[in-house]
């Protein structure tokens, strides 16, 4: 299958600034060097814990924050990116990079990437009829007006179990899984390939996620889309998607294929993160593996990896060097030098 | 096991512009000592309200309309039989159970901490309401062992002096003398054995709660620390004066995965320790399996099922707990099933069973009859028409 999206060494350093005159005195690598290629049709979670930087990687695809290196490619073919691999044509690479995307070139990816965000109170303008928000986009590209914009907004609102009734309505008067529904219907309206779903359901109560990612499977399979779902829910993750990303602090530990990485996780970052998890079930007993101390502040991250102060089989090694995420077979990525050795 | 809390037909109304909101329809519910219950729903089911009512927190435009809340765990009185209605109690009374008897923790530790107040003066407030007498006379103790050890002829009349205030305080904390010797700029000095003993014990239930470095965490204040410490200053707050029952009103929903294994390991091991009640509210099914004894589940104010922990997982009976149970996603679950409609309007809930609009197994009675909670098996209780014998 074509791979859609590329990012290569991806960075996001925010700037702190102190002092009398404001000057740089560090920064907060949010995001700290991210390889990853997502396919078409595939739905690819992103898990990690709150601080990580998920959603600071879901922005910078979008172009909603600049980056600080690295690059992003978007629906480029694989012939074209391996010749800017290969360092030669800079041209190439100016030309396909997303991350350096200006006016009307910008304006025009941003129709094929859309994103749907965590809170619905706070991502829908609370002065805007319903109609009117999930008109926007398609205003905006200028895709359709008149009779044939409101026919499309009415599909729309039907493809995500809403009706017309609910045009001149605000979104005060929904509840949250009903906005969520609003949101993601906003996030269709110019037919994207590539939509970022960020933490869409950890503000909903369990049944309403039950609807919601239902929902969006069945929007996956009717409309070809690709997701990058973004969650801290291990158990969410399990359900929706097809591979599974694990980030700490700025940097990906681990990648896999769902199955394989809740039946044989590598990296002890994973292996906690699923101990953790609590099982509604009582038969089963977990060996829960409680890790020590807090996730450590991103601005001065430890030394070599970044996991080794709470790491339970830390070595010598992992003080000094940070290990490169190497693929162990199956295309399953691990970042550590336990299992690298 | 003997019962230490019990909520008779509890109704709370909200009265609001847009009408009355029924928010608990007459709750029934019962906490043995040493056992923890957990009360699972979804949002806007008045598990919240319930844990407010029991300590008489609702404010206007809330009001309990009805009902009894028996407390049996009350230290100094042996009301053992009836128990004590906390409902009809004076609030002077209700003032010495909570935090002292009756203790409760809430969902979001950065609000439920005074931003402005140290952490050690947090802590230290629970001991300084509570156990007056007991720090006063371990600060006697403390000024006798110092006057003994000093020499100094000045030094040891001040100690006197002290000790004197105190042993006034052991009879009247606040008497009109203490609080004007209070405010005296060099007399006050008294007060630091006070504090000393204070921080005493709270450097130890620090330390109990597993944080690192207790003696400069005291000092802190809570923008400081994270998520993680936050909740566990708000439950050494909580704990500080051993109550024997504990409410937690989803203690671990705002925080990561990692720090909520670990704040539930602490909760579970203070359980064994100090023989501590639990009334955990959660709408997390997991967080339940870990760590509660018994289960009730709430839909729309009232209580739909209760039963213990292996046997509601096992034979779950109200279609709601059904419904519930197939929407969590799992290990092993291939397919989420969701509950048609919505939650519905408490200014206008359905009638007689508030599920019934929702319910794949709805009878006629039951849009006209509210089904009563009935033990339907061995300490297995269902609210559902469906299993009402008779």
């Amino acid at each position: 299958m074509d791979v859609l999206l590329e990012i290569k060494g991806l960075k996001k350093y925010y700037p702190i600034l102190g002092g009398v005159f404001k000057k740089k005195i560090g920064e907060v690598k949010a995001v700290d060097g991210v390889d990853l290629k997502i396919k078409k049709n595939e739905c690819f979670g992103l898990v990690g814990e709150s601080g990580c930087g998920k959603t600071t990687l879901a922005k910078t695809i979008l172009r909603l924050l600049e980056i600080t290196a690295g690059s992003i490619y978007f629906g480029v073919p694989e012939k074209i990116r391996k010749e800017i691999d290969s360092r030669k044509f800079q041209k190439l690479k100016k030309k396909h990079d997303l991350s350096t995307f200006k006016g009307k070139r910008l304006k025009n990816v941003r129709k094929k990437i859309q994103i749907v965000f965590q809170d619905p109170s706070s991502s829908l303008n609370p002065r805007m009829l319903v109609k009117d928000i999930v008109a926007e986009p398609i205003k905006v590209h200028k895709l359709a007006n008149g009779r044939a914009l409101r026919e499309r907004v009415g599909e729309l609102l039907n493809y995500v179990g809403l009706t017309t009734d609910h045009f001149f309505r605000y979104p005060h008067e929904f509840s949250g899984g009903q906005r969520q529904r609003i949101a993601i219907a906003r996030a269709l309206a110019t037919s994207p390939d590539f939509i970022v779903l960020d933490e869409p359901t950890s503000a909903l109560d369990v049944s309403v996620q039950a609807q919601i990612l239902n929902l969006l499977s069945n929007l996956q399979k009717n409309f070809n889309l690709t997701y990058l779902f973004i969650t801290h829910h291990l158990l969410v993750v399990k359900h929706i998607s097809n591979r599974v990303g694990v980030m700490y602090l700025g940097k990906l530990v681990e990648i896999a294929f769902t199955e394989e990485l809740f039946k044989r996780s590598l990296h002890p970052y994973t292996q906690a993160l699923l101990s953790a998890i609590p099982i509604p079930d009582p038969e089963i007993k977990i060996k829960r593996m409680i890790l020590k101390g807090e996730v450590p502040s991103p601005i001065n991250p430890p030394s070599g990896c970044r996991f080794h102060p709470r790491c339970p089989y830390v070595m010598k090694k992992c003080r000094e060097e940070e290990p490169p995420l190497i693929n162990v077979g199956n295309n399953h990525y691990v970042a550590c030098h336990l299992i690298n050795k | 096991m003997k019962k230490l809390l019990e909520i008779q037909n509890l109704k709370t109304n909200f009265y609001t512009y847009e009408g009355v909101v029924k928010a608990l329809d007459g709750i029934n519910l019962d906490i043995k000592e040493g056992e923890t219950l957990g009360v699972v729903g979804e949002t806007g089911c008045g598990k919240s309200v319930t844990a407010l009512s029991i300590l008489r927190l609702i404010l206007p435009p809330g009001k309990v309309e009805e009902g009894k809340v028996l407390f049996w765990g009350k230290r100094k009185l042996s009301v053992r039989d009836t128990g004590i209605d906390l409902l009809s109690k004076e609030e002077v009374f209700l003032r010495e159970v909570r935090g002292n008897e009756i203790s409760m923790i809430f969902q979001e530790p950065s609000s439920s901490l005074n931003p402005v107040y140290s952490i050690g003066d947090q802590i230290s407030e629970s001991f300084l309401l509570h156990q007056q007498k007991e720090l006063c006379r371990a600060a006697i103790k403390e000024i006798e062992k110092n006057i003994k050890e000093n020499s100094f002829f000045l030094k040891i009349f001040i100690y006197r002096l002290q000790k004197k205030i105190y042993k006034k305080m052991l009879d009247n904390f606040n008497s009109l003398g203490i609080r004007f010797l209070s405010i005296l700029p060099l007399v006050n000095r008294y007060k630091i054995w006070l504090k000393k003993e204070a921080t005493k014990r709270v450097v130890d239930i620090l330390a109990k709660l597993g944080v690192p470095d207790p003696e400069r965490v005291v000092e802190r204040y809570p923008h400081e620390l994270s998520g993680g410490m936050q909740q566990r200053v708000v439950i050494a707050i909580a704990l500080a004066c051993n109550p024997r029952l504990l409410i937690a009103d989803e203690p671990t929903s705002n925080l990561d995965v990692t720090i909520q294994a670990q704040i539930l390991d602490i909760i579970r091991r203070l359980k064994e320790k100090l023989g501590l009640s639990i009334l955990f509210i959660t709408h997390d099914l997991g967080v339940v399996t870990e760590l509660c004894d018994r289960v009730a589940i709430m839909y729309a104010g009232n209580i739909c099922e209760i039963a213990k922990v292996k046997e509601l997982f096992k034979k779950p009976l109200h279609p709601y707990t059904k419904a519930l149970m197939n929407s969590v996603p799992t290990w092993k679950r291939k397919d989420l099933e969701s509950i048609k409609g919505n939650v519905p309007n408490l200014v206008n809930p359905p009638g007689g069973c508030r599920f019934h609009p929702r319910c794949d197994y709805a009878l006629k009675i039951c849009s006209r009859e509210k089904p009563k909670i009935q033990e339907v098996e061995n300490n297995h209780w269902v609210a559902c028409h469906n299993f009402i014998s008779g």
